[in-house]
């Protein structure tokens, strides 16, 4: 959900509004703001699972650190998600493991 | 590339050094990592305080505006996008653009701030736990809400503002969480959000998260005076976000890298750089200043940053010896001022720092 | 380890790394009472700064071919028969010609081998990229060694201590010795900054430190090192079977008898192109190598210069926009014959040397624990380790 009104940052200043493709599945995206905003926008929040147990993750720092919120974008895996910025078409997918050299 | 002070990390200190050695005549780089300078200062929306000095009623956002727009009158690089990945004697080695390249300087000012602690309980990576800083950054800079309703864990200032602006955002803080007995953050920032009806456990700590690929349940138990959870004390909240709030570490690798010397002082955050009074490290023409040095706050970090920027640019001949010290000396004071302006302060320890040539730094804090 | 140290023991193993933990593993096993001791962590020297490669390709026909076979088969044993999870796997080893002469050189190269009781294959380049299909195609072949592998480096020296430690020996950590005691010709003690350890043997399992431990008997050891830096990549998925070596390197590196190697020539510098791929998926790109005393840190310039030979051969890590994560320094432990440094010492009784490993100290460390065992308790070794001792130094 995205807040279009707050009391001290006012309204969100209407930017380009872009597609990207998530799993197969095309969602809005403001230009400018980095994948993760977009997903968390669009009440996504599970971007990957773990290699070992297979375990669900999202963000945790979003600020580039951590790595929890790597996804496979254009086909390149562990592409951290918090710190890249959104493209027209832009390819997402939900990482498993290390992901897959194709 | 040649400069004579590089500095890592555009936040408050970076930048407050940097005016200060540009304004003396120092050819300066600041190099940050981000998109956007200006550290966790474009995260602040809420006003600062302490006295004019130290920007007392401006907004964190705005302080940072204010500084970024100031360096850069003052003639000061502001390389961004850029990674310093490493530091090899006076090489830093960075990293933007797909190129890796050597940016020369004569002196370094390491001032990389801190990353957010974490708690490890059932449940912890789960999405929908993120970090207090986190959830800043995602509902004041990208404009993204995390969730509708949250439990907050810690209820030091981090914890505090954070559950605050999160309500300022529209989402419900359903409980903030404290481990220990007494409140961690000021009294200011406490009764903000106890005026707002969000009730602050004391002696109470997370036990487990739970849900089905997602946060669903948080359970909070009281503990008694041994830390342990209490037995038949278990709340359950329905929230869909858990925001960890336990504390910041010094990001002082590139510090470890050049060899500087570090001491363990859990109240500045663990391991933090050893330094004088002229904010140099043991490591020769390396400074450091902020979070990383020790982590306080935003109008510390900005003085911590002058004096640095100050010393650079007298070792580098661009100061006179007693101009500098009458000018470190009216920054200390001011230091000063703003820790006795506190209503209510963090107890630390009196510290000695003293690098390997003897010379004495004394942190007092009361 | 806590409480108190002993004051009394059969035999002192000095120095925490790979042979040191073997050697205390083996000899316990064989029912001596043992101390390890290590002046840091265990593992805290070269033994825990590698890529973990075990290869017997570059070794020569005689006791270093054997004993490097035989140290595999150890591994084998210790992480099947024991269960202990050190990640070692015969993954096999491409080493990668370049350029047609040196694809021409490994000819002999491979037939004195296998005469020698190697079992190499010399493949060309079609095969080559059948089996390794994200190798680049400029290669012209390779030597194919299906028995040589990897093993994490770390949790062998943990295993080993660990397996030591159940047998009965007994590890000090922080521990280091201040002075040797010996009397008519034979070792009686060993003096540490925590306090004396009566004893029969010592013997000197250190890396770079072994000149230190040997001058306490007045004995000068040829050690010469030299600084290896790599670096690591993030977790991959996976794209490399077996571990990739250039034949340049393998020639510039190890005792491999084809001419004069950089170690020998003492030459500044040499750039090399290894990589392997972890368990956990992280590539291991090995390496540059410098003649620095004791100077440990890491350089600016290894980061192009392994980067561009690893991209030369792996051209797949550029389309996949691969980040390194890390990079690390510590040493080889060359001699000037390349050969190591075994057995026992004229004129001291008890003292044995177990060190000058070069760059193939993870592969031998468990054969060495074994030979020197063996030395201990029955007075022979299974491969004859004579030419190695340290009396050919004159």
């Amino acid at each position: 959900m995205r807040i279009i009104d707050h009391p001290i940052l006012g309204r969100i200043e209407p930017e380009r509004t872009i597609r990207i493709e998530v799993d197969g599945k095309m969602i809005e995206a403001l230009e400018g703001e980095p994948i993760a905003a977009a997903l968390v926008a669009n009440s996504m929040r599970l971007f990957r699972f773990t290699k070992k147990y297979n375990e669900p993750r999202g963000i945790f720092c979003a600020i580039g650190r951590c790595t929890d919120c790597v996804m496979v974008v254009n086909g390149i895996p562990n592409t951290r998600t918090c710190v890249t910025q959104v493209e027209e078409g832009m390819k997402i997918e939900t990482q498993y493991g290390s992901g897959s050299i194709r | 590339m040649e400069y004579e002070l590089a500095i890592v990390g555009a936040g408050p200190a970076g930048l407050s050094a940097s005016i200060e050695a540009a304004k003396a005549g120092v050819k300066v780089a600041v190099i940050d990592e981000n998109a956007k300078p200006g550290g966790q200062l474009f995260k602040q929306i809420h006003k600062f305080f302490g006295s004019k000095e130290h920007r007392a009623g401006v907004r964190g956002i705005d302080i940072g505006a204010q500084l970024l727009n100031e360096a850069k009158d003052s003639g000061v690089d502001i390389l961004l996008n850029t990674t310093v990945w490493g530091i090899f004697d006076n090489v830093l080695a960075v990293h933007s653009s797909n190129k890796i390249q050597r940016l020369e300087a004569q002196r370094i000012l390491i001032a990389t701030g801190a990353s957010e602690n974490t708690l490890a309980f059932p449940g912890w990576t789960l999405p929908g736990v993120l970090g207090a800083g986190a959830a800043q950054t995602m509902v004041n800079l990208h404009r993204v809400a995390i969730g509708d309703r949250v439990l907050m864990v810690g209820s030091g200032n981090v914890g505090l503002i954070v559950s605050y602006q999160l309500m300022q955002a529209g989402a419900e803080v359903v409980a903030v969480v404290e481990f220990l007995p007494q409140i961690g953050g000021y009294w200011v920032h406490a009764s903000k959000i106890t005026r707002l009806g969000i009730p602050i456990l004391t002696s109470h700590t997370i036990k487990e998260v739970t849900g089905d690929g997602k946060v669903e349940v948080a359970t909070v138990g009281k503990v008694d005076s041994n830390y342990q959870i209490v037995s038949g004390t278990e709340r359950n909240f329905d929230v869909d976000a858990v925001c960890i709030a336990v504390g910041l570490s010094p990001a002082a690798e590139l510090a470890w890298m050049c060899g500087c010397e570090f001491m363990y002082i859990p109240e500045l955050g663990g391991h933090v750089p050893v330094y004088n009074e002229d904010m140099e490290t043991t490591v020769p023409g390396v400074y450091v200043a902020g979070d990383v040095a020790g982590v306080e706050e935003a109008a510390t970090a900005m003085i911590d940053g002058a004096i640095a920027g100050l010393a650079a640019a007298e070792s580098l001949g661009y100061l006179d010896h007693n101009e500098y010290e009458d000018l470190k000396r009216g920054k200390r004071v001011s230091r000063e001022v703003f820790e006795l302006s506190r209503f209510r302060f963090r107890r630390m320890a009196k510290e000695r720092f003293a690098n390997k040539e003897g010379r004495l730094k004394q942190w007092s804090k009361t | 380890m806590m409480g108190k140290m002993a004051k009394e023991t059969e035999v002192v193993v000095v120095g925490g790394g790979i042979i040191g933990s073997a050697t205390a593993y083996y000899l316990a096993r064989a029912g001596k009472d043992v101390v390890l001791m290590e002046k840091n962590e265990l593992a805290s020297g070269s033994s825990g700064a590698n890529a973990g490669l075990t290869s017997t390709t570059w070794c020569p026909p005689g006791p270093l071919l054997q004993m490097s076979m035989a140290s595999l088969k150890e591994y084998d044993y210790f992480s099947q028969e024991l269960a202990w999870d050190i990640e070692f796997e015969r993954c096999g080893r491409f080493t990668v010609c370049e350029t047609e002469q040196q694809f021409e050189e490994m000819k002999p190269f491979v037939e004195v081998r296998n005469k020698g009781g190697n079992s190499l294959r010399l493949i060309d380049r079609n095969e080559l990229l059948e089996l390794e299909p994200n190798l680049s195609p400029s290669l012209f072949g390779a030597v194919f060694a299906p028995n040589d592998g990897h093993v994490n480096p770390l949790y062998a020296v943990y295993a080993f201590a660990d397996a030591a430690r159940e047998l009965g020996a007994k590890i000090y950590e922080y521990t280091e010795p201040v002075a040797i005691n010996a009397e008519h010709g034979c070792v009686k003690a060993i003096a540490t900054n925590k306090g004396e350890i009566k004893t029969k043997y010592i013997i000197n399992a250190c890396g770079i430190g072994a000149p230190v431990v040997s001058e306490m008997v007045g004995l000068k050891i040829p050690i010469i090192p030299n600084r290896e830096q790599m670096l690591v990549s993030e977790e991959m998925p996976p794209i490399l079977n077996r571990v990739i070596i250039n034949a340049g390197y393998m020639k510039d590196v190890q005792p491999t008898g084809l001419g004069d190697s950089a170690a020998r020539k003492k030459s500044t510098q040499t750039v090399g192109t290894v990589c392997n791929q972890t368990k956990k998926g992280n590539l291991l790109l090995v390496g540059v190598n410098d003649f620095v005393g004791e100077d440990e840190r890491t350089t600016f310039e290894s980061f192009p210069a392994i980067s561009e030979g690893i991209l030369r051969v792996l051209p797949i890590l550029r389309t996949y926009d691969v980040q390194i994560i890390r990079s690390f320094a510590k040493f080889y432990i060359y001699t000037p014959d390349q050969k190591p440094i075994l057995g026992k010492v004229d004129g001291l009784e008890g003292f044995i040397m177990a060190s000058g490993v070069n760059d193939y100290g993870i592969c031998f460390g468990p054969i060495i624990g074994k030979l020197l065992s063996d030395l201990i308790c029955i007075g022979e070794t299974t491969i004859p380790i004579d030419e190695f001792n340290l009396s050919r130094f004159g």
